[in-house]
């Protein structure tokens, strides 16, 4: 009975397995000749470019204001604090076009805010800055949950032996509780940076697909497959999945020995 | 001097402590002697700051500490599992509370080398705290506690997770660094056997209340009679 079951969990693992590496396979073997092709007509570099920057930014603003966000959600315990909790999830639930037109409508230009932000120089909508928007805003939970979790499994006595040993709440934050909380920043800003990467549909909503300035990997895709172009959609596709690839492998192989560690 | 002042702490609707008052005089070396759950815990955390009083005062120095942040206090607490920051080094450990202070790094340097001679861990400077033996580690948190210079040093059962062989020794150091720093301390234990050795003035703690103090001896036989009225 028991030999049965672990060769079912086995086949079970094997085929979820195979069923991802097949459907992946279709972009991972374009063939070289399709890929210098896209690669060098140069249509795909700028937009390559676009990606990486926007979800870069977004991916450190969420560093920089989610560290704060996860530390109080770890650690404090105040009125309203599951309320919080809940927006702060809520884009993960969301579908990325109802984020898109939530943002839209609070940036568009015909509001106050939108107003607000152009007259200071700062307009959002088709703009490089209102893809910085919607990456943050869909992949902000992603770190937080991840910093939040790592903020969470450090003993309490280990702040307290830090608050008497005279050291501020800012100082014990920036001291002891990021260094111990390490492995979850930069898992959580990996897991932030590919959603960000990945975003398609708030990020469309927002800044549309200006070709060079507002057009992304996966609007890039969508774009240049439903016209018809399957290579360039294609050599696009083949680089999104080759930096999310490179990113986990990376990230796997950075905590082996961390993992290794709390097993002995 | 440490005074606690008709102290009362109630969570969810149970009173774990009930009415402590209790003085200290400066330099004294005290026991607080009591069974597990009887609340030891809770007054040092509430002397030391991390936790607030239902009523009473807390005075330190004569001033009143009651509200005051434990950063603010000049009192310092060396944890049951040591709590030393496992990222650090020894040496980083013992200066952390002067980093937090920014001291100056000649002071620092200074400080941190007294400690680690007076606890016999110069080798160990360099190494993290998962590379040294229960007793190192307690040692190590004595040092970083003293590095502090807070005039009062709150022991909560510090030695209890370690072996008879390992108390002795361990014992006899707090000793002498007391004889040498002459800091105010207040030493939790639940073993009769250990507060003897340590000798100096008992308190001690039963269900929350303060029940008795004297000598180790005398609390002893209190407990015991406790026990067996039981």
């Amino acid at each position: 009975m028991n030999n049965g079951f672990r060769v079912l969990c086995v086949a079970i693992t094997v085929l979820l397995s195979l069923f991802v590496a097949v459907a992946l396979g279709n972009v991972f073997l374009i063939s070289a000749e399709t890929l210098r092709s896209a690669l060098s007509d140069g249509t795909v570099w700028p937009v390559l470019k676009v990606s990486l920057q926007t979800s870069l930014l977004a991916a450190l603003l969420a560093m920089v204001l989610g560290s704060p966000a996860a530390y109080v959600l770890a650690r404090k315990r105040f009125f309203g604090k599951a309320v919080i909790e809940t927006l702060l999830d809520l884009p993960v639930a969301l579908p990325p076009m109802v984020a898109g037109l939530a943002l839209l409508l609070l940036v568009s230009p015909t509001g106050p805010t939108g107003r607000m932000l152009a007259g200071i120089g700062l307009p959002l909508i088709f703009t490089k800055s209102g893809i910085v928007l919607a990456q943050f805003f869909v992949a902000l939970p992603f770190y937080i949950r991840s910093v939040r979790s790592a903020v969470t499994s450090i003993p309490p006595s280990i702040p307290a032996a830090a608050a008497v040993l005279r050291a501020t709440e800012a100082y014990t934050f920036f001291h002891v509780i990021l260094p111990l909380s390490r492995e979850g920043i930069i898992s959580g800003f990996v897991m932030c940076w590919t959603r960000a990467l990945g975003e398609f549909g708030a990020t469309a909503m927002v800044a549309g697909c200006i070709p060079g300035v507002t057009e992304t990997l996966p609007v890039a895709i969508y774009t240049r497959a439903t016209a018809g172009d399957l290579a360039s959609a294609g050599a696009a596709a083949f680089c999104l999945a080759l930096v999310s690839f490179v990113t986990l492998v990376g990230l796997r192989l950075a905590f082996k020995d961390a993992a290794e560690r709390r097993k002995a | 001097m440490v005074e606690l002042e008709h102290v009362c702490k109630r969570y969810s609707g149970r009173d774990v402590l009930k009415d402590i008052s209790l003085t200290l005089e400066r330099g004294e070396f005290a026991l607080l002697l009591g069974p597990s759950g009887a609340g030891k815990t809770v007054l040092l955390s509430i002397l030391a700051g991390l936790a607030s009083p239902t009523s009473g005062r807390v005075r330190i120095g004569g001033a009143d500490m009651t509200r005051v942040a434990p950063e603010r206090r000049p009192v310092t607490l060396v944890f049951q599992r040591h709590a030393l920051f496992p990222h650090l080094t020894v040496y980083e450990n013992i200066a952390f509370s002067m980093r937090a202070r920014h001291m100056r790094g000649d002071t620092v340097r200074g400080r941190v080398g007294e400690m680690l001679a007076m606890t016999g861990l110069e080798e160990y400077a360099q190494a993290k705290p998962n590379v040294l033996s229960g007793g190192q580690c307690q040692r190590v948190a004595f040092a970083r506690a003293l590095a502090s210079e807070a005039e009062v040093v709150l022991f909560d059962e510090p030695l209890s997770s370690l072996d008879n062989g390992l108390k002795a020794g361990l014992i006899a150091d707090l000793k002498r660094l007391h004889r040498v720093r002459r800091f105010t301390a207040l030493y939790v234990t639940h073993d009769p056997g250990e507060a003897a050795a340590l000798g100096g003035r008992v308190f001690l703690l039963e269900n929350g209340a303060a029940t008795c103090s004297g000598t180790a001896g005398a609390a002893t036989r209190f407990l015991k009679k406790s026990f067996e009225a039981d």
